[in-house]
């Protein structure tokens, strides 16, 4: 006899508020419905009742683990949008902020995957370990959490030379956890692989996006395969697992720290001089996409001018998007007890996700619409 | 609040949170921060608890969750608004699903600005309910705080005002006397107005935002002297925004520094004096002169 058990909208275990309604036979789970909407904001109508200066500070607003992110983007739709090419000192620090973002998003998901895993030492230990990395982003920023270092055109903050040394020193002891980090997490091995899986083949077709991508075996990376900011001036490499599960998705974000501090390294080691901000002039018509790879995956930004200082639209694509919807197929015929760790290995982040739905009154059936659609 | 608490149980409530008060309320929890010096743990659920902290707007959908779970929190039912979303909707004010702030639908015990307010303000918030005594922190040098502005400096042209994406400074002009005020539970700590000024009087002070039990009190304000129009003699402006702009067109244009007393008298007429007849036949000429002088 199938049952239906509804998770949400608050759980302990949650973040964020959502709504899972997930239908059991026994122990096995059979499907899984996703209610949305809990943490809808308006954003994209808001965006077009802002300058596009006041819209980036809005936009960065939309995510508390993805802020730099979305601000880099919304400036690299809209210089795409405007024909600005911003200095090469400002692309340097872009990325770096970028990598210092990813590892701390990086460092608050392995401390929740561990705390899901019941593990509450290395939870504990995570936690503390990431203050000395947040203390640096507050120091580079003025804030851990909203950076506000981008502006259109260019970037707001310069970086030191005495925050490069003292961010140096941090890198190494980074590195360093970053090995322990691994070693913990094949002591847990055995309790999350083989679960959540998305096989290769069915990845593309989920739509997922980032490290759930990698973690299917398939290398994809915006940082790579269409490098903005300063990553086409840097040696990386991409993580990819062939495990397809839970264990694959930690494997991959663990193995990516090492990797954003080497590129932290190296764009500090060939920092050029030089100006902060391009002049970006009058708003003039066109339209401009930025995309980045954010700790989550690819996030794509679009806009439209008319030729005033407030767009005509600003749309937006977030990873979780994607990859949210995929955590039904990863579910189907899994097991209840594993619920929480296939929806922890997502990293999810709805802040962003939210859409309004609109519901036929006749039949029942929703659909998501765009806000310009609400007329 | 009461007597002293024997012991604080969290429970934090996301009502449309963009996760970063979210993740510094977590943060919180690491050592450095000592909440466990003032019996404070975080628990997982709202019956267990007797603080609510409340982080993010509250949207349509969560309003009633908000209403449920403060009736689940168990006595003395402290509640804690945490960051500009939940003092204020901050940057996502006007929104078309966000119909209540969070004092609107339960009440509220105490107030913490920030967007997001770092762990140190998060953890100051728990010690003061707890009366307990934590470190003071110092924040660093270039720390985006709470912007403080210089009455010497301000000249009440009200560039910041316009720029500011939360709406969280005011302009109003009183009893002759221009007040710019700054509603710290609106502001979202981007520091466009410090970067706008053309007068350079604002400043990020590099201090963590504290706890407040009044909205109201959460402010800071300059007042400037206001002159009235040469022609009808209301007032309209500042001297001081006068002479500051008077001083950047000298400094762009130096030929202009014997028109400047001109200039200043063109500008000391209100929007509607300056459309009469004969003062705009006066700003003509000025402006014939100032294009020749160049």
């Amino acid at each position: 006899m199938a049952k239906t058990i509804v998770f949400g909208p608050y759980h302990s275990e949650f973040l964020e508020p959502e709504v899972y309604e997930v239908v059991v036979d026994g122990d096995k789970i059979i499907d899984v419905k996703i209610e949305q909407g809990y943490t809808h904001r308006g954003i994209e109508q808001l965006a077009s009742t802002k300058t596009y200066r006041q819209g980036l500070f809005l936009c960065e607003r939309i995510c508390g683990l993805c802020s730099h992110a979305h601000s880099c983007c919304y400036c690299q739709a809209v210089e795409d949008a405007f024909g600005v090419e911003p200095p090469m000192r400002a692309k340097y620090i872009r990325a770096a902020v970028f990598e210092l973002e990813r590892l701390q998003s990086h460092y608050i998901w392995l401390a929740l995957l561990f705390r899901a895993l019941h593990d509450e030492v290395q939870f504990a230990r995570l936690l503390n370990a990431r203050e000395p990395l947040m203390d640096l982003i507050e120091l580079v920023c003025g804030n851990r959490v909203h950076y506000s270092v981008n502006a259109i055109g260019g970037v707001r903050r310069d970086l030191k030379p005495a925050t490069i040394n003292q961010a140096r020193q941090l890198l190494d002891g980074l590195e360093k956890l970053s090995a322990e980090v691994l070693e913990a997490i094949k002591g847990h091995a055995q309790r999350i692989s083989g679960i959540g899986v998305l096989p290769k083949e069915r990845a593309i077709p989920a739509g997922v996006v980032g490290p759930i991508l990698r973690a299917s075996g398939i290398a994809s990376d915006i940082r790579k395969d269409d490098p903005y900011a300063a990553y086409g001036e840097v040696d990386f490499e991409v993580k990819v697992e062939d495990s397809c599960d839970v264990l694959g998705r930690a494997l991959v974000r663990v193995k990516e720290i090492p990797e954003s501090v080497s590129i932290i390294r190296q764009l500090f080691d060939r920092l050029p001089s030089g100006d902060l901000r391009a002049e970006v002039g009058a708003p003039r018509e066109g339209e401009g996409i930025g995309r980045v790879e954010a700790p989550r995956g690819e996030l794509i930004y679009f806009v439209r001018s008319n030729g005033t200082n407030i767009p005509q639209r600003v749309k937006l694509r977030p990873p979780t998007y994607v990859n949210d919807h995929a955590v039904v197929e990863m579910l189907q015929g899994e097991k209840l007890d594993n619920f929480q760790l296939v929806l922890e290995s997502l990293d999810r982040c709805l802040s962003c996700t939210n859409r309004v739905s609109i519901i036929d009154v006749r039949t029942g059936s929703k659909r998501v619409v765009r806000v310009s659609d609400l007329g | 609040m009461g007597d002293r608490m024997e012991e604080l149980a969290i429970y934090r409530l996301n009502t449309g949170s963009c996760n970063g008060c979210d993740i510094e309320v977590v943060g919180a929890l690491a050592e450095r921060f000592k909440l466990s010096d003032a019996a404070a743990r975080v628990v997982g659920e709202p019956e267990d608890a007797n603080v609510l902290v409340v982080v993010g707007v509250v949207t349509s959908k969560m309003r009633e969750h908000l209403k449920q779970v403060y009736e689940k929190i168990k006595p003395p039912k402290l509640v804690v608004a945490v960051g500009s979303c939940a003092l204020s909707s901050g940057v996502f004010g006007g929104s078309y699903n966000i119909p209540n702030l969070v004092d609107e639908v339960i009440p509220v015990n105490a107030y913490v600005p920030g967007c997001p307010p770092s762990p140190h303000a998060v953890a100051a918030a728990v010690a003061e309910l707890a009366r307990a005594k934590l470190p003071r922190w110092q924040a660093p040098e270039d720390y985006r705080g709470v912007p403080q502005v210089d009455e010497e400096k301000c000249t009440g042209c009200g560039a910041c005002a316009q720029v500011c994406p939360a709406r969280a400074i005011d302009l109003s002009d009183e009893g002759g006397k221009r007040a710019v005020k700054f509603d710290y539970s609106k502001c979202i700590f981007c520091a466009y107005c410090e970067e706008i000024c053309p007068d350079d009087a604002i400043e990020m002070a590099a201090r963590y935002q504290v706890v407040t039990k009044n909205k109201a009190e959460a402010t800071d304000e300059a007042k400037v002297e206001l002159a009235k129009c040469a022609g009808c003699g209301t007032f309209f402006v500042t001297p001081r925004q006068i002479d500051s702009i008077v001083e950047r067109i000298v400094e762009d244009v130096p030929q202009y520094e014997e028109l400047q007393d001109e200039i200043e008298r063109s500008m000391g007429l209100c929007s509607n004096c300056r459309d009469r007849p004969e003062n705009v036949r006066g700003a003509k000429r000025l402006l014939l002169r100032l294009t020749e002088s160049v």
